[in-house]
């Protein structure tokens, strides 16, 4: 008889129960709450009750996990480059085949050890800093295993050059709102506590600027918050979406879609500043007391500054292709209801931000809500996904949040510390290493101080070695850094003498590595997560995403590794044993007595004991703990301790939010007057000359865009969003059913072509039919796509998602091929937004298309992973259950 | 010499004297353990621009003289970087309040260690404005398990700071 047992997890797409039967994992679906959690929260708005639907919700994604950890392209056992030659001085290896090179299977043994003999042969001749190592986002989850524990205290360890991330999906919010409105500790981002309830009860207009939530949700969750959308729209809330793509939300819930050309939305702020002005539809009351500099900007709005060019809604027209009529409409109605407007997926992000002039268009956005007294009741920055009811009393410690770590105290008896100061910058690193110097600003994610934005890194620091070996941890930057040809490029210089790469599937990178080494995903490991509060990666503590429920899991492994894959943790701490320290980095604990340690650190202890979280997998706090909250009729929770995001600044009242300064206690923002800057003076302090974040934030003509010289020869702007089909390269590819959605990809010859969206008179000027394969390209490569024929893109803009998981060149490790994998982040410019801004700018874009042929071809360049598949049959692991080996063969012999 | 610069209320020209006594007003209402020159003339002053060299220097002087401020040097501030800070003098017995509600923050610092009434000590990994999770501090390193402490009830107002 089949023995099924149910188990828990967490991925990117909301969390997880797991059905498996023998051994073999049958099902996934979202978890359904039972009578021993919580009742929900009870918004009461406008005449009617609003409770969330007691089960958690998956994403598509979500629904892939079954498929991803049985996925054909799995590494399934530690590889080493068949050309790979272990010379002694790491020279004359064959780094130029990287990318081109077969391998073959190696034993744990021999891969480890190679491995562990390089790390002491590189940092003994060259230094502790000649090693860097750098995690992917979001390729897996938990506390233990993923990169803010384990990576984290084992690289600290060791000693390393860290490679600092770059805030890749909100780039013009990190580098521009702290600025006027301080918030560098929220990363740029808004306060999104408490926004359901107060929106559902005020507000009459939401504006989603650059913003398709049921695309990209929030962040890691699911669908819950779509529910909240439908509540508000059913109320009669009227939703504008501002967008150069009509979006998949737009389509569906839009009063008003508003398509402005690429990269030029900071005019439409501005046009709209000027019509408040010109009308007196702001709230001057509000200015006055917390605005600083308001009149010298509304001269500049007015045209009385040094450009002496009014910011009219026709100047505006002129430059966004929207019709003055229309923001004139906008800017009224924006002014006349209480108004919620945001940008992006958590408020504070969205393809806007992500073009030269994204810090222009976020500081002006914050603007424009300042102007219209943001904090007071439905009026904020607020797009409709985060900020659901909760209850802020319980304490786990979330990604990024003070305990959360296995490197630091008190999680570890003893923490890690890095012992190397040089570090690298990931959007740069194959200059870098190619060029053997780099220098920039800004330390990656500045939530340390503005100050931190103005840091000067020079690479390699005086004293220091250049970097040798390059340990890649989990997807693909191929699919989300930007001119990402260079990369191929780095891979196949000799300047890296040895490349590892640790990943549960064979990512475009893996291909590049000299071993690689197999982990398990999260589904096949022990590890404990949080999703709901401080769910966002660790960028940020109490970065709620977009969901009904708070819920800590114990992530079981439903499964046994499957085939010779192991987890992270056994990995990580079999290096560590060859290297001497086995002991020190465990400190005698396994996966599951750390995970243990977080459960100890919270609050969960009061609630049940571990063995009671173990077995039930999961635990949900109710969103008030307290007795007199409870309605004695109902058994329903309506009332919580709430604590709006902005009100306290609105009100004048110490902050009351959670993840809040000192400086917020005594009534002030983060910006150094303490107030909304329309003249930065944060800017005149440390850049005065920065000529792309100027004091005053103004549209300005892109160095790629509709205006500059290359749009002679490249006319036409790649719009490459947050994708609707993958995670930032997770997913798509693993899940080969995703690639029957005609709207994601086309299969031609076997190849999943990405669909690029076109407008019908370019779609006409090029002689381009629906389905056809095109090629788009600019100077720094060639993508060929699937062309969908839509009037939901302008002519000027081509849509194409970014974060292909696919890389797929023509030419297999040539840097420069022809990619038919819909990787079109080897278009987008590798240059800084700015000088003194060292941010990246795919959304700043200049292509030209053609029609063009598929490459006759058949597979998606996988080769080896299907001779892995061979393999596999001569090379049963023990560990994998009979089952799964019958699935992958029915795979195989298709 | 006297000092010209612009502020909300216009174009400002102040003698030393002026200005000292602007800067004592504005240090003796600052609720902060720690200030700088540049605190005082954005937050303060509400200045324009970044301020002079030599305005920074009266400002720093003024600071001194105000009293109750102590020079302690280079200290970094994430809105200014390293830079010429001040100690308050009685910020270890000022009131940590403000228009009677409670400034969490100002009081317990991540990291820092207190004494209950009933003489155990804690060590703060945590505090927020509602979250405080405390472990006792046997003098060495942190024993049994984590402990909330409402950071309002009688037990954390009757805590004193061990350094």
């Amino acid at each position: 008889m089949a023995k099924e047992r149910i188990t828990h997890s967490i991925c990117v797409g909301g969390p997880l129960t797991i059905h498996t039967v023998d051994g073999v994992i049958r099902r996934v679906r979202p978890i359904v709450l039972d009578d021993t959690d919580p009742q929900g929260w009870v918004i009461k708005a406008r005449g009617k009750e609003y409770t969330p639907q007691r089960k958690t919700t998956l994403s598509l994604l979500g629904f892939t996990e079954k498929d991803r950890t049985y996925a054909y392209d799995r590494v399934k056992y530690p590889m080493i480059r068949e050309d790979f030659v272990e010379t002694a001085d790491g020279q004359n290896r064959n780094a130029e085949n990287r990318g081109k090179s077969n391998y073959r299977r190696a034993s744990w043994d021999e891969a480890l050890g190679l491995v562990a003999r390089e790390i002491k042969r590189i940092q003994g001749t060259y230094g502790k800093e000649a090693v860097t190592a750098i995690t992917s986002s979001h390729h897996s989850w938990g506390l233990v295993g993923y990169k803010i524990s384990l990576f984290n205290r084992f690289f600290s360890m060791l000693g390393y050059t860290r490679i600092a991330d770059n805030p890749d999906s909100w780039e013009g919010f990190h580098w521009g709102t702290p600025h006027t409105y301080g918030y560098y500790w929220r990363l740029g981002g808004p306060e999104p506590f408490d926004m359901l309830h107060d929106a559902m009860k005020n507000t009459e207009t939401m504006i989603m600027w650059s913003h398709d939530p049921d695309t990209t949700r929030g962040g890691y969750s699911a669908q819950e918050s779509a529910l909240w959308r439908w509540w508000m729209k059913e109320m009669g809330i009227q939703f504008i979406y501002i967008d150069p793509f009509n979006n998949f939300s737009s389509v569906k819930q839009a009063d008003k879609w508003i398509g402005p050309r690429m990269g030029t939305d900071a005019a439409l702020c501005e046009a709209i500043a000027y019509v408040w002005i010109t009308e007196g539809t702001y709230d001057k009351e509000y200015i006055a007391k917390h605005g600083h500099r308001f009149d010298e900007w509304a001269d500049h709005i007015l045209g009385k500054g040094v450009d002496a060019t009014p910011k009219t809604p026709a100047w505006a027209e002129e430059i966004t292709g929207v019709k003055a009529a229309d923001i004139k409409a906008i800017a009224r109605r924006w002014a006349s209801t209480k108004t919620m407007a945001g940008s992006g997926m958590r408020g504070g992000f969205g393809g806007a931000c992500r073009t030269v002039g994204g810090t222009d268009y976020a500081r002006l956005l914050v603007s424009l809500l300042a102007m219209q007294g943001m904090g007071k009741p439905g009026q904020n920055m607020w797009t409709g996904t985060c900020g659901a009811p909760m209850n802020y009393n319980f304490w786990f410690g979330g990604y990024s949040d003070p305990l959360a770590s296995i490197a630091k105290s008190p999680i570890a008896d003893h923490p890690a510390v890095n012992s190397v100061q040089q570090t690298l910058y990931r959007t740069n690193l194959p200059d870098a290493v190619l060029d053997g110097h780099y220098e920039w600003l800004g330390e990656g994610f500045c939530g340390g101080g503005l100050d931190f934005e103005f840091t000067r890194h020079v690479y390699p620091m005086p004293g220091c070695s250049e970097v040798k070996m390059f340990w890649r941890y989990g997807g693909s930057f191929m699919g989300t850094m930007l001119d990402t040809n260079k990369w191929v490029k780095m891979y196949q210089s000799p300047k890296l003498e040895f490349v590892v790469n640790q990943d549960t599937h064979i990512n475009p990178e893996g291909r590049m590595a000299d071993v690689i080494l197999p982990a398990c995903t999260n589904l096949e490991r022990v590890d404990i997560g949080e999703v709901g509060n401080s769910g966002n990666g660790g960028y940020c503590s109490h970065s709620q995403t977009g969901n009904s429920w708070q819920v800590v899991v114990y992530q079981d492994k439903a499964i046994e590794p499957l085939w010779d894959s192991r987890s992270d943790f056994w990995i990580f701490s079999q290096v560590a044993a060859r290297l001497g320290w086995g002991e020190e980095f465990t400190e005698g604990r396994d996966e599951e007595a750390w995970a243990k340690r977080f459960y100890q650190f919270s609050d969960l202890p009061k609630h049940m004991t571990w063995e009671e979280f173990k077995k039930k997998g999961y635990f949900i706090p109710a969103v008030s703990f307290k007795e007199e909250d409870k309605d004695p009729k109902t058994g329903l929770y309506e009332k919580w301790d709430e604590h709006p995001g902005f009100q306290w600044f609105a009100e004048e009242r110490p902050c009351d939010t959670p993840n809040h300064k000192i400086f917020q206690e005594e009534g002030k923002l983060g910006t150094l007057t303490g107030k909304f800057e329309f003249v930065s003076e944060s800017m005149l302090y440390w850049e005065p000359d920065d000529e792309i974040r100027t004091p005053i934030a103004q549209y300005k003509d892109s160095w790629e865009g509709h205006k500059s010289v290359s749009a002679d020869k490249f006319p036409y702007q790649l719009m490459s969003p947050h994708p609707r089909f993958d995670y930032h390269t997770h997913y798509q590819q693993h899940a080969t059913w995703l690639w029957e959605i005609p709207q994601n990809r086309r299969l031609v010859n076997g190849n999943p072509y990405l669909v690029a969206r076109i407008n019908p008179v370019t779609a006409e000027k090029k002689g381009i039919k629906e389905g056809d394969i095109v090629a788009l390209f600019n100077g720094r490569g060639t993508v060929l796509c699937s062309a969908h024929i839509t009037r939901r893109v302008y002519p000027e803009t081509i849509h194409a998602y970014t974060s292909s998981g696919i890389y797929n060149p023509v030419e297999y490790g040539k840097y420069g091929s022809v990619d038919k994998g819909g990787c079109v982040n080897v278009l987008t410019p590798g240059r800084l937004m700015g000088d003194y801004i060292p941010a990246m700018v795919p959304n700043s874009c200049n292509i030209d298309v053609e029609k063009a042929e598929a490459d006759p071809n058949p597979g998606q360049g996988f080769e080896f992973i299907i001779d892995s598949l061979e393999m596999q049959s001569k090379f049963r692991c023990e560990k994998t259950s009979a089952e799964a080996d019958q699935i992958f063969g029915e795979k195989e012999a298709k | 010499m006297n000092f010209t610069f612009r502020n909300p209320e216009g174009t400002q020209t102040m003698t030393p004297a002026q200005l000292a006594a602007k800067v004592k007003e504005i240090v003796a209402a600052c609720p902060s353990e720690m200030t700088c020159a540049y605190r005082v003339w954005y937050e303060g002053i509400e200045g324009y621009g970044r301020p002079t060299a030599a305005l920074v220097a009266a400002i720093e002087e003024a600071i001194v003289a105000a009293g109750g401020w102590t020079a302690v040097g280079p200290r970094r501030f994430e809105k200014y970087g390293a830079v010429n800070a001040f100690t308050n003098d009685n910020y270890a017995t000022a009131a940590k309040e403000k228009d009677g509600e409670p400034l969490i923050l100002h009081k317990f610092k991540t990291g820092s260690k207190w004494q209950g009434p009933d003489g155990k000590i804690w060590w703060i990994p945590v505090v927020e404005v509602f979250d405080m999770r405390c472990f006792e501090w046997d003098g060495e390193k942190y024993i049994g398990e984590m402990v909330e402490i409402n950071p309002n009830s009688d037990y954390a107002k009757a805590m004193v700071e061990v350094k």
